[in-house]
């Protein structure tokens, strides 16, 4: 047995639950009569007001109400030229919009049940009464608690069907891969998670680079990826389609086995330099590579450590996609109770049956991630080494003395704060904290708050400036040049997890920009240490503290008092310019 | 070597939360037994000992010592009934042997082992788990809290250890008297089904433990006070001691929102709750038991059992005494009788079996 809350709570340890109380935990608050005492009722306090009308709403919340911040939110308001006091008095918080930067709506009702129960109005009876019991205007991490719904639905969802295709057979994919193959210099098989000729993203740049790489060199560069894209290894069992690509060109769609079939029946004809490169194994079947492998009979075989799948499914080491897990024993509580805790232990093993059949040499793109890597894997291989995706160019400048996160500093210049989210909305990439940060900052005299992006997000956050840059092959500096075109002096890195490189913090600093990062974001706070371009803060508080502190103003001051420091970013070619044991000359 | 059995007492529509509660404690303490105590019986067409797969032992009402006890159970609704018969299974379990009997509520999820808390608890013969081990100072969570404390009693009895000596039998068999005479939930009469009664144990019986180690029985009434983590090590703990056991009260209704609501700054106890609803439906379709299932929360026909009814069962012991097979239907029955004396008992709203 255990403790009752009158309508919060008896506890039994049998089924007790009343319809009526679970109704309460429903979005919105109620504007039906509040419950009666000793049934459904929330605690007292909540039950000692009395639930006012519209006016008397808006009479109470018109001093902390934000006119401009509503009106700036909520285009739609301001489009419909309604009184934005009366809107939110009357409808807004209804639909858990929000009065001004420091109140959030949603997480207020969402934390304050019986304020939801008694059909309080949110803002209201925090400043009557919330505000003096200590309730909190808004929850802090709250960017975390979206991360976790995010990431549940992520894995939890099916994986798409596969398209039904037409497969080639060992015979005719060995007839059109013969002609480049047997001629080329060398030959290599690249494995990724999608065909990185349709689509723009960070691994996908990165083969595309090691291709060009190759083919510079006369070598024949042949990629295959899962017809079928999974956030997980692809289910043993009946073979999958995968897809072909040679030098870029499509080839078409086939199975591992034919592949290899293929491969075997070139081999005499192969040239004698030939490598297989493991770029991403998402959504492959890994127990088919060792007979590709076996085919191909590589000099040497790369894998890509481009992130920490051979670690965990949840290759990113976010737990729940909340916080940096740190890739504890796979039988630990922490992996219990994360969303890619039960499928990890059958995905070890699969990775561990790989590395014991092929020999793998491992490749990092960063001290930081090789470390990871080598702390968490408990794999085999052959050799490990540092191998960065790319090198600024000139070499960034060093380390000023500039004010970071809770530093004092004497100077107060100010020059306007142009800060920048570069790049793809995502969760790993850090948009939940800065979504968090932007809500915070929105407003703040002197701050413009930009977001650089090829792919617009579901909701740009007040005050953001959506700025669309695509980064194509054509196009790789897209991305540095918008960002120095609109004169960004800070760019807000803030992935909760250990990036393993992170071009865009390059194309930051090759932009002339400095860097906000977390300190558990890997190669980024190792690259503002190795640099001195820009701050590392404890988290997205710490991030908030410096830009209200007014640290981030004088830090932006400073810099540009000084030299202006910009580049170029230059592809080091991947593994095309790695020399490995087992090599052909 | 000590025997310790751990039981826990539902009903099959709490069979998946049993579940969990089972498996998890299995894999912190494989060295215990597990036990079930069941005041039910099988939905129609399903396997009742299959479905109670993984318990070392079940007790059901005809294992109990407990005169006439389907037709006391008739006066009682489904969360006094669960929490009346857990001392005289207490008791049970005892005489079978155990050393050490603890009980668990079925929704509780264990994460670290027990037995270093209880060891550190030494050779108490009675260990207790408090609902707050640490003051609040905001008045709101102070009401949530300290007042539902003083109201609904200090300890939390979804968490009970007793050794089987003098002391722990004594308290077992007082406990059991008194939630035989009532087991109610009635606050402002001073009871509050078996859990009320624990307050006075630390004044009746020596060799009383009160386990105020922040890892255990945390739940959503001290989550205000207890700081959860999960470190790098892949432990969690509550306020820097290993998490051993939490108490996802009405997890999946209001009690997610009393879960976020104290979450204060960090997002640790909606990942831990985020997994136990995930597991709670993992097992539930597993289960397959009908929704809000209950054999003695209707009579032969089907029809819900009124709280009205049986309050008036319990108090006028000449019905009780005449129908001493109260859940029959048709002629002769109690529910006929009802019907034709006390209609309000058959139309008032059903008793606690309308589970959602």
């Amino acid at each position: 047995m255990e403790v009752r809350r009158i309508g919060l709570g008896l506890s039994p340890p049998c089924p007790a639950a009343n319809p009526a109380a679970l109704r309460s935990t429903r979005p919105g608050f109620q504007s039906g009569p509040p419950p009666a005492q000793g049934q459904d009722a929330p605690p007292g306090t909540a039950l000692n007001l009395l639930r006012p009308g519209p006016s008397e709403v808006a009479q109470v919340i018109a001093e902390a109400f934000d006119a401009e911040y509503y009106l700036g939110t909520y285009p739609d308001v301001a489009a419909a030229g309604v009184d934005p006091l009366q809107h939110y008095a009357q409808v807004g918080a209804a639909e858990f919009r929000n009065p001004t930067r420091w109140f959030d709506t949603r997480d207020y009702v969402d934390a304050n049940p019986d304020v939801q129960v008694a059909g309080c109005h949110p803002f209201w009876h925090y400043l009557v009464q919330g505000r003096a019991q200590g309730r909190p205007p808004r929850r802090l991490h709250a960017s975390q608690r979206a991360a976790l719904q995010a990431e549940r639905a992520a894995v939890q969802g099916a994986a798409q069907p596969s398209p039904s295709m037409a497969l080639l057979r060992a015979e005719a994919l060995q007839e059109a891969l013969a002609g480049r193959l047997t001629t080329a210099a060398g030959v290599v098989l690249s494995l990724s998670h999608d065909r990185y000729t349709r689509s723009v993203g960070g691994v996908q740049i990165l083969v595309s680079d090691e291709q060009h790489a190759f083919n510079a060199q006369s070598v024949a560069y042949l990629h295959i990826a899962p017809a079928t894209p999974r956030l997980c290894l692809a289910p043993a069992g009946e073979t999958l389609p995968i897809f072909v690509t040679l030098d870029g060109a499509y080839i078409g769609t086939t199975g591992y086995a034919d592949l290899a079939a293929a491969l075997a029946g070139l081999r005499p004809r192969l040239p004698e330099f030939r490598r297989m490169v493991l770029h991403c194994l998402l959504g492959h079947q890994t127990g088919r590579i060792p007979a590709l492998h076996a085919a191909l009979a590589p000099g040497a075989s790369v894998f890509w450590a481009n992130d920490y799948e051979a670690v965990c499914p949840g290759y990113n080491l976010l737990r729940n996609g909340v916080e940096f897990c740190g890739a504890p024993p796979p039988d630990s509580m922490a992996c219990r109770v994360c969303v890619h805790g039960p499928a990890r232990a059958g995905h070890l093993l699969q990775m561990e049956a790989l590395f014991a059949a092929v020999p793998m040499h491992v490749v990092a793109p960063s001290e930081a991630a090789l470390h990871i890597w080598q702390a968490g894997a408990r794999l085999p291989y052959a050799s490990a080494q540092v191998h960065e995706y790319a090198a600024l160019v000139p070499p960034a400048c060093p380390a000023r003395d500039l004010p970071g996160p809770g530093g004092s500093h004497a100077a107060d210049l100010r020059v306007p704060l142009r800060v920048a989210f570069a790049g793809m909305p995502l969760v790993q990439k850090g948009w939940q904290g800065f979504s968090e940060l932007a809500a915070r900052l929105h407003g703040m005299p002197g701050c413009h708050l930009f977001h650089f992006t090829a792919e617009l997000p579901d909701q740009v956050p007040p005050g953001v400036e959506v700025v669309p840059v695509r980064v194509s092959a054509g196009q790789r500096g897209a991305m540095t040049e918008a960002l120095r075109a609109h004169g960004i002096n800070l760019v807000l890195v803030l992935s909760p997890w250990p990036e393993t490189f992170c071009l865009v913090a390059y194309e930051a600093l090759a932009a002339g920009a400095d860097l906000v990062a977390l300190k558990d974001g890997g190669n980024v706070p190792d690259l503002v240490l190795k640099t001195g371009r820009g701050v590392v803060a404890a988290d997205i508080e710490a991030v908030t503290d410096f830009f209200l502190s007014g640290d981030a103003a004088r830090y932006a001051a400073l810099a540009a008092a000084g030299p202006r420091p910009g580049g170029r970013l230059v592809s080091r070619g991947m593994t095309a310019t790695l020399r490995l044991p087992g090599d052909a000359a | 070597m000590t025997r310790t059995c751990c039981y826990t007492s539902f009903t099959y529509s709490y069979l998946a939360r049993a579940r969990i509660l089972m498996q998890t404690l299995r894999h912190a303490q494989p060295d215990w037994d597990i036990w079930a105590l069941v005041p039910d019986e099988p939905p129609p067409g399903t396997d009742g000992p299959a479905l109670l797969a993984g318990f070392d032992g079940v007790l059901g009402l005809d294992d109990l010592a407990v005169p006439g006890v389907r037709s006391w159970l008739f006066g009682h609704d489904l969360i006094e009934a669960c929490t009346a018969l857990k001392a005289a299974a207490m008791l049970q379990l005892m005489d079978r042997g155990y050393d050490q009997v603890i009980y668990l509520d079925p929704d509780i999820a264990v994460f670290h082992p027990l037995a270093p808390a209880l060891d550190a608890a030494g050779s108490a013969s009675i260990v207790l788990t408090p609902h707050q081990a640490a003051p609040n100072w905001q008045p709101a969570v102070i009401e949530d809290c300290e007042r539902a404390s003083l109201r609904f009693g200090v300890f939390n009895m979804g968490f009970v250890a007793v050794r089987a000596d003098a002391a722990g039998r004594a308290f077992a068999s007082w406990w059991a008297a008194q939630v035989h005479a009532a087991c109610l939930d009635a606050p402002d009469s001073g009871i509050f089904t078996d859990q009320k009664y624990a307050d006075l144990v630390p004044c009746l019986f020596p060799g009383v433990a009160v386990l105020r180690d922040p890892g255990c029985n945390v739940a959503s009434w001290n989550l205000s006070a207890r700081r959860l983590c999960i470190g790098q090590d892949g432990g969690i703990t509550a306020d820097g001691a290993p998490l051993r056991f939490f108490h996802f009260s009405k997890a999946g209704g209001i009690g997610d929102a009393m879960i976020r609501r104290y979450a204060w700054d960090t997002a640790v106890p909606l990942e831990l709750l985020a997994w136990y609803k995930d597991e709670l439906a993992r097992q539930t379709a597993v289960a397959m038991v009908p929704p809000g299932w209950w054999a003695y929360g209707q009579y032969a026909d089907g029809t819900p059992v009124m709280p009205a009814a049986r309050r008036l069962y319990r108090n006028r012991p000449d019905v009780s005494a005449y129908f001493p097979e109260p859940y029959g239907s048709g002629s002769g029955s109690l529910q006929e009788w009802l019907g034709a004396h006390e209609p309000d008992c058959l139309s008032a709203i059903p008793a606690a079996t309308a589970v959602p």
